[in-house]
């Protein structure tokens, strides 16, 4: 086989399987095992041998796709350049897959706080699995055709919650330890959570906690609407779409 | 088809000749299999022992 059949057919085996294809399809069981047991340490406490071998493997794994997916990077982008390579190597997914890498660092240097947190960075290997399922593109689309519309609904509650957090924290001041906690309590309550631990003593302060929690109520509902309307018209234009 | 490329093919003892490519891609596949079951296996055992060991 010449280099450039090689590098295609890498490149059909590492991406999404179609029907019929062994290799493909054994390569996307082996990439979603390794991505869910590469999570299983973080359910753990501690690390014992067997979480070593497992970051050992999933790290082995992880660089070989990773390599692949550059390597092949000019079939995936479309155009055989140079700027291909780069462009991929910038792409969300491969950042991902950069991310998924890095948490074996910490195996190889002294345990400090700051190497500790490199491990947080296996959560990033669950973002690997939106290639393998469709169910996730769906959503990925969904998110995509509300993304101003949930934009807009974030940046008003962000505004309602520094509004809300300034006014208690300059109301009852003996409350809060800082603004951060104002803010955590201004969170808590427009999410309608209220934990209870900082609550207000005083009739204005629990006035302003009454109008967030109904704002709140009014508010986070929103995000839920726009995405099940338009997860609805997702799901129906797939529908027609095959019905053609 | 002729293929110009004659160490991608090989006859059996039966004389019929194969492609090592479908070998080739035999072998990944298994391999793919073994590293999956390894991979389950140890991550049944590193949750079973991180969470339920002495």
């Amino acid at each position: 086989m010449q280099k450039e059949q090689i590098k295609k057919r890498v490149y059909e085996v590492i991406e999404v399987s179609s029907i019929g294809d062994a290799s493909s399809r054994a390569y996307d069981v082996l990439m979603t095992t390794a991505v869910i047991v590469g999570m299983i340490p973080l359910t753990l406490k501690s690390d014992n041998s067997y979480t070593y071998a497992i970051e050992m493997l999933t790290t082995l794994i992880f660089v070989i796709d990773y390599v692949s997916r550059v390597w092949t990077a000019d079939y995936k982008m479309g155009y055989k350049s140079f700027k291909a390579y780069i462009a991929y190597i910038l792409s969300p997914m491969a950042l991902f897959d950069f991310l998924s890498i890095v948490p074996v660092i910490y195996l190889f240097t002294p345990v400090g706080a700051s190497i500790g947190l490199l491990k947080l960075f296996r959560a990033f290997r669950v973002l690997k699995l939106i290639r393998y399922s469709k169910t996730a593109v769906v959503i990925a689309n969904v998110l995509r055709k509300v993304k101003k519309e949930l934009l807009a609904v974030l940046i008003l509650i962000i505004i309602y919650i520094f509004v809300s957090a300034m006014l208690i924290f300059q109301l009852e001041p003996d409350l809060f330890a800082n603004f951060f906690d104002a803010l955590y309590w201004a969170t808590i309550s427009i999410t309608t959570i209220g934990y209870g631990d900082i609550y207000p003593t005083t009739n204005v302060g629990r006035l302003i906690t009454m109008v967030s929690a109904l704002v709140g109520v009014a508010v986070i509902a929103l995000p839920s609407g726009m995405i099940t309307a338009a997860y609805i018209s997702e799901i129906s234009r797939k529908k027609s779409k095959y019905e053609l | 088809m002729t293929n110009k490329h004659g160490k991608d093919v090989y006859i059996d003892d039966l004389g019929v000749k194969k492609s090592k490519v479908g070998i080739y891609s035999r072998i990944f596949v298994i391999l793919c299999r073994i590293f999956s079951i390894i991979l389950a296996a140890l991550g049944i055992l590193a949750f079973v022992t991180g969470n339920f060991g002495s």
